[in-house]
């Protein structure tokens, strides 16, 4: 199970922007930001993070939490 | 390292290789279908028209591994009857057909995924194992057709000094082997794949 996950929702929520608009300002496809925003990826480039923090103006870290159990 | 590929060069090469295995794989079928109905027509027949008078030939030329025998037209007892044999004969040659057209089948499919930019698919591990062990299976079992027809053959034209051994057909099943190492690679390149897929 992955400890891993990805709080894209809530940042996009917080910032009033949809998935479709932030594809578009990353040039990342809405199937890949929809993979993670549900969890159904393994990994994440360092590149693509980068371009979701500019997107988003946040940090990695607002982005991705360790849930511990 | 290799950094450079030429894209169209392999996509061009693709291409014929996939027209070539569909003619191939319509060849195949068609010839089945031709042994099929020989069969019928043969297995029909009576008897007497297909025999061969063999006191009527000079000699008989055998080639083995590039060595030419000349056969000796008195080990031949005048009339054969080839009914039997040449349904043996067909039976081999329907069994061969078989084989040729699963493993062009099991190419074409992966030509199709390769031309569809996914190499390393499960479905192409699929087929390369599938051909790996058509390959090891027909070397065993496609020689025991041959020798079934040779024996029937001698037996038909009365050649007492001839007799017929199996062998397996041992580059086929080296062969295969070589295409079951290349399927685990694969699969190892699907699971890479795999990876790559799972990453943004």
């Amino acid at each position: 199970m992955m400890k891993i996950i990805v709080r894209l929702d809530r940042v996009l929520a917080d910032r009033k922007m949809s998935l479709s608009e932030l594809a578009e300002r990353t040039n990342i496809t809405i199937v890949n930001l929809s993979n993670l925003k549900t969890g159904k990826v393994k990994a994440i480039r360092f590149s693509t993070l980068e371009a979701i923090c500019v997107a988003l103006k946040c940090q990695p870290g607002d982005i991705l939490e360790y849930e511990t159990e | 390292m290799y950094t450079q590929f030429n894209e169209r060069k392999f996509k061009t090469l693709i291409k014929i290789t996939k027209v070539i295995a569909k003619i191939l794989f319509i060849f195949t079928i068609f010839s089945l279908v031709v042994i099929l109905l020989s069969m019928i027509v043969v297995a029909a027949l009576p008897k007497d028209v297909l025999t061969v008078d063999l006191s009527m030939v000079q000699h008989i030329n055998v080639e083995i591994m590039n060595i030419q025998f000349r056969l000796s037209t008195t080990m031949f007892t005048g009339d054969v009857l080839l009914k039997n044999s040449l349904l043996l004969g067909l039976v081999a040659g329907a069994f061969y057909m078989v084989f040729f057209s699963y493993v062009v089948h099991q190419m074409g499919r992966i030509l199709r995924d390769v031309s569809e930019e996914i190499p390393f698919s499960e479905n192409n591990v699929k087929s390369l194992y599938n051909m790996s062990l058509a390959y090891i299976v027909g070397g065993i079992v496609l020689p025991i057709f041959l020798a079934l027809f040779s024996w029937q053959f001698i037996h038909a034209a009365g050649i007492a000094e001839a007799s017929v051994s199996y062998s397996m057909h041992t580059n086929m099943i080296a062969g295969g082997i070589l295409i079951w190492i290349l399927a685990s690679i694969f699969q190892y390149g699907a699971f890479l794949q795999g990876e790559v897929d799972q990453t943004v």
